[in-house]
């Protein structure tokens, strides 16, 4: 079961909620709850993580991307949320460089 | 401020009804040969770099014959103007000149109006011209609102000292439809030096276009990409940055390269590093910190504003992914955003960019915060474990620029005195 939403800047944020009812500390909703404008993810019934405003109020910005759910899952929950944002170029970037002997420090 | 090409501003300025000379681009000598020879001799060949003086640098060559095209085509591909690489020639059919005009439309901060800028003693040599007599030179505001009527051109030529009736002819639409493309694409500058006045009529034998950073989404079909105003064609990293702050106002991610090929660091010395500042006043100073210990930030970057996390994740990759850095410098001024987003947003791209030693990386970084959340932003490293990295330092509100530059000085050198200033292993848990 994935939960999937897009976000203002262009990227998306899935979560794979099949873990979440097992899920102790609900950290996902724990820290957006603490972000302005209010919580954008909250728990069902059913223990898992559901939007509390519409898609389109969150793609419209509601959802503040601090990224807060994607960090705390991972070191608090379990690990199920992933962001993916766009940054054209920069995989073309750090390949082109590689290959001309001018690769990033993080490639070594 | 995005800065066209002179064959893009002559192509808008075609569309907007002034006449243009005859040309085509050409990458390559074949090309420009074709050119000439569809539209016959004699030609100019004359290399498209976003830079002034171009002229006398050499960068405008004629020609007669075929041959000849061909010469000067090789000779300017590859060159360098100023700095910039010749990419691309235009070759137009060379005009008979019978005198040369400026003409210019740009926005004046003092009156917050548009001003039209005349003289018909104009040229090459526009400059020098209006610095040892500027009376030649005419400029009239426009009301914005107006706009620029026929009969207001009319009256800006007439009052143009040594303009005579042929010119106010002439001029006239050539100057209502300049103020238009000023208008239509968002311009800065849109500037014809010189507008050539030939037998058959005035022809812009130059074009200067600037156009707006922030209304460059409202002008797609010029195809133009955001970036920062450096006075030199943008690096692919930062146009790769310039996509950052598009569809999100957010706070912001300025990004420039200060040296795209290390060539300067090295004529100087120093140690490459990168770095990130929130603020500009911040930056100058942490840079005049670093510069004297022996360290150049390879960048520029300013992450303020308030810029959500993952603008902060975007942007730190986008820093951290210039070859041969020794380091990482983050600092933030007294800052009012919330640092903690911040901190999240780099947290988030270093664990992305160092999955095996999750988040810790392998050249010295420090990280300084300083305002609103500086505390919870400190917090996040430590939750997410980097701050067990010996490369990783943070410091607080309860230093300056200077603390934080000889700080990143200790780091470093303790970090060279380890692993010989090669960065290791970047899956390695030092």
């Amino acid at each position: 079961m994935t939960l999937a939403f897009e976000v203002l800047s262009g990227g998306s944020i899935t979560v794979d909620t099949t873990a979440c009812p097992t899920c102790e500390s609900k950290a996902c909703a724990t820290v957006c709850a603490a972000q302005s404008p209010g919580p954008v993810l909250v728990i069902g019934d059913d223990g898992r993580p559901r939007l509390k405003p519409t898609l389109a109020e969150v793609k419209r910005g509601v959802c503040t991307e601090c990224l807060g759910c994607l960090l705390d899952c991972e070191i608090r929950g379990k690990n199920v949320v992933r962001f993916h944002v766009p940054l054209p170029g920069l995989e073309a970037f750090v390949a082109n460089g590689e290959a001309a002997g001018r690769a990033p420090v993080y490639r070594n | 401020m995005a800065r066209l090409y002179e064959y893009q501003g002559k192509e808008l300025l075609r569309r907007m009804g002034i006449p243009v000379p005859r040309g085509g681009l050409a990458r390559n000598q074949i090309e420009a040969a074709r050119i000439a020879e569809e539209m016959g001799f004699p030609v100019a060949v004359k290399a498209q770099v976003l830079t002034g003086g171009r002229g006398k640098a050499g960068g405008i060559r004629f020609a007669a014959t075929t041959e000849q095209v061909r010469t000067a085509t090789c000779a300017l591909l590859g060159e360098t103007i100023h700095g910039l690489p010749v990419e691309a020639v235009l070759v137009e059919r060379r005009l008979t000149i019978q005198r040369e005009a400026y003409l210019a439309v740009t926005a004046d901060p003092s009156c917050r109006q548009p001003v039209v800028l005349l003289s018909l003693q104009g040229g090459v040599e526009i400059e020098a011209t209006a610095a040892q007599d500027p009376a030649p030179t005419f400029q009239a505001a426009i009301n914005i609102l107006e706009g620029l009527p026929d009969h207001v051109a009319r009256n800006i030529i007439r009052r143009t000292p040594r303009a005579t009736s042929a010119d106010i002819q002439s001029l006239t639409p050539v100057l209502c439809n300049l103020y238009r493309a000023y208008r239509r694409y968002d311009g800065k500058l849109v500037e014809i030096n010189p507008l050539a006045l030939t037998p058959e009529g005035p022809v812009a034998a130059d074009a200067r276009v600037d156009i707006d950073d922030d209304a460059i989404w409202r002008q797609p079909e010029l195809g133009l990409r955001v970036t920062e105003e450096t006075g030199r064609a943008p690096t692919p990293l930062e146009i790769i940055a310039g996509s950052i702050d598009q569809g999100d106002h957010r706070g912001t991610a300025h990004f420039i390269q200060l040296d795209p090929d290390g060539a300067l660091t090295r004529g100087l010395g120093k140690i490459p590093i990168a770095f990130d500042c929130v603020g500009t006043g911040a930056s100058l100073t942490a840079m005049d910190e670093l510069v004297p210990l022996g360290y150049y930030p390879v960048n520029f970057a300013d992450t303020s504003g308030n810029p959500s996390a993952s603008k902060m994740y975007r942007i730190t990759k986008v820093i951290l992914s210039q070859p041969n850095i020794q380091g990482y410098l983050f600092l933030s001024c007294i800052s009012s955003q919330q640092l903690d987003n911040t901190a999240r947003g780099i947290v988030a791209a270093l664990k992305e960019l160092y999955p095996a030693s999750r988040g810790k990386p392998n050249i010295p970084m420090l990280f300084t915060f300083r305002g609103a959340f500086d505390q919870e932003a400190i917090q996040v490293f430590h939750d997410h474990g980097l701050t067990e990295s010996p490369w990783v330092k943070l410091l607080g509100r309860d230093v300056d620029e200077r603390d934080a530059a000889w700080a990143f000085r200790d780091l470093h050198q303790r970090w060279c005195n380890a692993t010989g200033g090669v960065p290791g292993d970047a899956g390695r848990t030092v």
